[in-house]
């Protein structure tokens, strides 16, 4: 198929809308994925001052997990300025609060401190539900894969896999199936 | 032993449910059916008559793996499987559909492997992968959100905020699984598992 020299250059340097789905992922991984996607260190053409980041849909921030016990344990710590200004709040009562905080702060921190950074950071759009505005739905064309395999609930399973599946001892004869 | 080594060595090379099936199917242990008769509390409510019966139907489906040192009663140590908090449909089979653990003396699992089994499900009920859940309120009473998790391994309102998590190189780090459960858990790359953040 015939490509003509602008046409190509304009294919190679386009502004590619991805989405992600953060049900069930770590809020630090996600940070990590989508810095990268909007500095566009994914793209051979990287170059930091050549503009070729992308924006990134981030969908269902509210439904985010965290290993071990720092919803009650990470505390997130804040000062006003002025006096008795420091402000000291558990994540999930800053989750309660707001719940695209906490994922805005990682992306934020991840894309690298220079005057780039504001501009990149008005590419990352963060919902909380999976209810995104039709302007902005209309652009997207990529889906990007989660950095934490989800493992399946019993739920998820078919009757047949849970018949299949071996037993490891038999059990009572008076057994009662409940 | 050198049974129990090789068994070992083939179950650990997979980590998943799938994956512990076809090796094992394929390398040592013979399966068969066998049926059971089992038992099913019944009731029915009439205008002034409740019947109430104990109805005995049959199980056929079920599949059963032989054991590769028969002399041991634990079904996990005798088979070389170890588990993590992933592996539901084993886990399943140990717990009733409460969520309540089985008793070691129906299931005749050894002490060690017992624990293991429990704190895996406790972890898998806290990540919504098995039915059963615990109050979620916090040591003052106030109540706790309930939010995606996994690899929990204190319960949910049993931990203090940490304020101030000190300096590098005497960090308070946050706990995270378990330490016997990542000793034995099988595992594909030789990096081991993080238990601290």
């Amino acid at each position: 198929m015939s490509f003509g020299r602008a046409n190509q250059q304009w294919a190679t340097f386009s502004r590619v809308w991805h989405i992600l789905n953060a049900d069930r992922q770590p809020a630090g991984g996600i940070g990590v994925l989508v810095s990268r996607y909007v500095q566009g260190l994914h793209k051979p053409i990287y170059h930091p001052t050549s503009d070729v980041g992308d924006h990134v849909v981030v969908v269902n921030a509210k439904k985010i997990a965290y290993s071990g016990n720092k919803w009650e344990e990470k505390v997130f710590t804040a000062h006003t300025g002025r006096r008795k200004g420091r402000v000291r709040m558990q994540a999930f009562k800053v989750h309660e609060l707001d719940p695209t905080w906490i994922i805005r702060r990682n992306i934020y921190r991840q894309i690298p401190n220079n005057l780039l950074r504001r501009t990149l950071f008005q590419r990352v759009h963060v919902f909380e539900d999976e209810n995104v505005p039709a302007e902005i739905i209309e652009n997207v064309t990529n889906v990007l894969i989660g950095p934490r395999p989800v493992p399946k609930a019993i739920t998820d399973y078919t009757e047949e896999e849970k018949d299949s599946f071996p037993k490891l001892f038999l059990r009572d004869k008076y057994f009662l199936k409940s | 032993m050198s049974v129990l080594g090789r068994l070992v060595s083939s179950v650990c090379s997979c980590g998943s449910n799938s994956g512990f099936l076809a090796s094992v199917q394929k390398s040592v242990l013979p399966t068969y059916l066998t049926t059971r008769m089992y038992r099913k509390i019944k009731q029915k409510e009439g205008e002034k008559v409740t019947v109430i019966k104990g109805e005995v139907f049959e199980d056929t489906k079920n599949v059963y793996v032989e054991k590769a040192v028969p002399d041991d009663p634990c079904p996990l140590r005798s088979r070389g499987i170890q588990i993590t908090y992933e592996d539901v449909l084993i886990l399943q089979q140990f717990i009733t559909s409460t969520g309540e653990m089985l008793p070691r003396e129906h299931t005749n699992l050894s002490q060690q492997e017992f624990f293991k089994v429990l704190t895996c499900v406790k972890m898998a009920q806290r990540a919504n992968l098995l039915p059963g859940t615990e109050d979620q309120t916090d040591k003052q009473g106030n109540f706790v959100p309930k939010l995606n998790r996994y690899l929990t391994r204190y319960d949910v309102g049993s931990r203090t905020p940490i304020r101030s998590r000190g300096l590098q190189y005497t960090k308070r780090l946050y706990r995270i699984g378990d330490r016997r459960l990542a000793r034995d858990a099988p595992r594909v790359s030789s990096r081991p598992w993080s238990l601290n953040h």
